[in-house]
């Protein structure tokens, strides 16, 4: 065999590794950007990972300072959910202001549990965790 | 307004001088006059002048709040302190891309001052390149992000900046990432002057390594300083969170970190000529992707691109850079062969060759993960987001891997090694990393994955340790010398080996970091009434005294603040005093953290609110290891010191045995 072709085929089979595992983390734990409504309508066995966005509905905002959790309204044109999230309220949270929550949808609360919330800056360059 | 309008004024003129020195580089290497080639390089020195003015003029009229520039009015107010003023200066698209065209200009001063040597030939190819890069940005700022735009009148106040950036690491991150962008730009000019000129030996690698070298190791302490910023300011206990803004800059990082590994094989074998051209360039393309991400905020969404047609002026840009090199390289297709022959798979070249695919494939992942949302929103039409566990799930593999090479590769000769020859020079590091591999996961409670990457880690360390060791013995052998005496000698003589070894060992530490703190954090969300105690992984927090509301005129805020004695065991180590302040010029609550960092771990304190009476909700993180993350970036700056030192003769160091890994 050519030493060419020995790193052709050798490359060819490193390549293939590092597609398939890339391939593979793609696949397996993304998360949709729903609507409201779409998640409103997510059963019991269908929970999954999923953004939902929408406006902060004004005057939601409820904060316990002694379970440490933050609960809140969102609102777009499809409907209206709660969102509740453990953990320090993010920085600049207002009303009006636009809210990513990244988490799963409880059917039997009816609330939207949210890991992480993103807040939407009105600025261009405010992009923040 | 003569300020704005002198301003705005020196940038055309910038367009207008880039272009000249364009058109002029090119007529007089065609037409063969010197006289032309002289008037390019003076027209890039001008660039340099007005692009200074027009810099100098933007931070003057920050300075003065003149709220009449719609970019002062939006960035700074009259209580903002002087220090983020000049924050101010970058913390918009205009601005940004203002400081990248000063910087490129400088550069391209500085490259164009010296006396041509090794790049007589390529000098006036490399012109053109840099003065269309130029020409670029000018074109920009004139057409569509004017930074001296005015307004009808001038309000009373301005807007000030956003209180998150206002942040020492905020003064110093934008300008080092954009200065390596900036330096990019040269090794890229470089590698399209070599393709136009068909000289593609290792000749224009070689001259402009001091660039790549110092533009790699700019943007990789940059990225460390972003890293920073976000864990002291945005209050999540993490530095890394895989978002469009991080993965930019990240992405060209990985593309030119396969290029300056790259160069070598072609330095020293003369093989891997178009992965040169082609890394180098699409390394300078990244960064201007990274750019278009990072402030216009398009990548958040497809429709963007209607609200302004800046996005179309970056990709025609990208793609017309991509399609020249693309272009040049088959018409070059000949010379682009190199003299070297191919070895044998169990060779360094084959290692390289792996390590670049790693490299891209890397790069190429990051990219596809930031593009995800809006490639599904335009071809299923619903949008889908990579998730921060699905990012890990391939760059922790990918990522071992290429740390697992770089522990490798020295042990594997050039052309040819034999199995045995590998794993009879191995036995030591592989004894060093199955030892730690086996103590850790009998005494620690580490999960199997960050077992093996510790292993891997101190598998690295042993052969960078032993590499360093081995030549100092040899030294002191042969010259008869003391050990200090040869190990100083040594690495005064092979400072590029030596400062390749210094950045590697600052690697496999940022690596340690950072496997440490995502395998282990620990978090804990309490409320905690003043008085009262809790305790978190050996450490007591005690809630000495508050601070509600407490206004702070100078500053616009109200601050809330308290104030935690922290105790180890019944000493007092530390006091600590998280802050969440409201700031006049935004709506909702500012987190300031309190830290306390150790070689071992930080322990990070959220003050998550505070109530009238004194009731406060904490989160509290104990992370370990944290602090190597940024003990790595500042041996990172030694290593690349020591590199790019010149030696007596003023060329910078080479490295006379070729060896770096």
């Amino acid at each position: 065999m050519s030493p060419k072709l020995k790193f052709l085929i050798g490359g060819l089979v490193v390549v293939t590794v590092i597609a398939a595992l890339i391939a593979s983390s793609f696949g397996g734990t993304s998360s949709d950007y729903l609507t409201i409504a779409q998640v409103r309508a997510l059963g019991p066995d269908q929970a999954r990972d999923s953004r939902v966005a929408g406006a902060i509905v004004a005057n939601s905002v409820v904060w316990s300072t002694s379970e440490v959790r933050l609960t809140f309204d969102i609102q777009d044109e499809t409907g209206r959910l709660s969102v509740s999230y453990r953990g320090p309220q993010p920085d600049m949270l207002v009303d009006a202001v636009e809210a990513v929550a990244i988490g799963k949808y409880n059917p039997a609360k009816r609330v939207f549990e949210a890991d992480e919330l993103l807040m939407k800056c009105p600025s261009k360059y405010e992009e923040k965790q | 307004m003569i300020l704005a309008d002198l301003g705005y004024g020196a940038i055309w003129l910038t367009l207008a001088a880039a272009l000249w020195a364009a058109t002029a580089a090119s007529m007089g290497t065609w037409r063969r006059r010197p006289e032309l080639l002289a008037s390019a390089r003076n027209a890039l020195l001008a660039t340099a002048g007005l692009t200074t003015l027009s810099c100098a003029l933007l931070l003057a009229l920050l300075y003065a709040r003149n709220f009449q520039v719609q970019y002062v009015y939006e960035h700074v107010s009259t209580y903002l302190r002087p220090a983020y003023v000049l924050a101010a200066f970058w913390a918009g698209l205009e601005g940004s891309q203002l400081l990248w065209l000063w910087l490129l200009a400088i550069f391209t001063g500085v490259a164009v001052l010296r006396r041509p040597t090794w790049d007589r030939e390529l000098r006036p190819y490399a012109m053109v390149f840099l003065a269309f890069a130029q020409a670029f940005f000018a074109l920009l700022l004139v057409a569509i992000s004017n930074p001296f735009q005015l307004m009808p009148d001038a309000p009373a106040e301005g807007i000030s900046l956003n209180p998150l950036l206002q942040n020492f690491w905020m003064i110093v991150h934008p300008p080092i990432i954009f200065a390596s962008y900036a330096l990019w730009t040269i090794p890229a000019a470089y590698a399209l002057a070599a393709l136009v000129r068909g000289k593609l030996d290792a000749t224009w690698l070689r001259g402009t390594r001091m660039w790549s070298v110092a533009a790699w190791a700019t943007l990789g302490v940059g990225i460390l300083v972003g890293g920073w910023w976000a864990y002291l300011e945005l209050g999540w206990g993490g530095y890394w969170a895989w978002d469009p803004v991080e993965n930019s800059s990240l992405i060209p990082f990985l593309v030119g970190t396969a290029f300056i590994h790259s160069a070598v094989v072609q330095e020293r074998r003369d093989m891997f000529r178009t992965w040169n051209v082609g890394l180098a360039t699409l390394t300078f393309v990244l960064t201007v992707f990274a750019t278009f991400v990072t402030r216009s905020g398009l990548i958040e969404s497809v429709h963007a691109f209607a609200e302004s047609p800046i996005g179309y002026y970056y990709l025609g840009y990208m793609l017309l850079v991509l399609a020249i090199a693309v272009g040049l390289m088959l018409a070059r297709y000949r010379e682009l062969r190199g003299a070297g022959e191919l070895g044998e798979l169990l060779s360094r070249e084959f290692v390289f060759l792996i390590v670049n695919l790693l490299f891209l494939g890397l790069a190429g992942a990051v990219m596809l993960g930031t593009l995800w949302p809006t490639l599904t929103e335009s071809v299923r039409g619903a949008a889908t987001s990579l998730t921060k566990e699905s990012y890990n799930r391939f760059a922790g593999p990918l990522g071992l891997l290429l740390l697992a090479l770089l522990g490798l590769c020295p042990l594997v000769d050039w052309r040819k090694t034999t199995s045995r020859q590998l794993l009879g020079s191995l036995w030591v590091q592989a004894a060093m990393a199955l030892v730690t591999g086996v103590l850790l996961a009998l005494l620690g409670d580490w999960p199997p994955a960050a077992v093996l990457a510790f292993a891997i880690v101190a598998f690295v360390a042993t052969t960078i340790l032993l590499q360093m060791v081995q030549s100092v013995v040899a030294r002191a052998r042969t010259a008869d010398e003391n050990p200090l005496v040869a190990a100083a000698r040594v690495l005064g003589r092979s400072r590029r080996r030596y400062g390749a070894h210094i950045i590697h060992l600052a690697i496999v530490l940022i690596v340690m970091g950072i496997t440490a703190s995502q395998a282990h954090q620990v978090e804990v969300q309490v409320p905690l009434a003043k008085g009262a105690t809790i305790d978190v992984e050996g450490y007591t927090l005690a809630y000495r005294s508050f601070d509600y509301q407490s206004s702070e005129l100078a500053g616009n805020k109200l601050r809330n603040e308290v104030i935690l004695d922290v105790y180890r065991g019944d000493r007092l180590v530390d006091t600590l005093s998280p802050e969440r302040n409201f700031h006049s010029n935004v709506d909702g609550s500012v987190t300031e953290v309190a830290l306390r960092s150790t070689l071992k771990e930080d322990l990070y304190i959220v003050l998550a609110s505070l109530e009238p009476d004194g009731m406060a909700a904490l989160q509290v993180l104990v992370t370990p290891l944290v602090l190597w993350l940024w003990i790595g970036g500042l041996i990172l700056i030694l290593g690349t010191l020591l590199a790019l030192w010149p030696s007596r003769s003023g060329r910078p160091a080479r490295n006379p045995e070729g060896e770096v890994a």
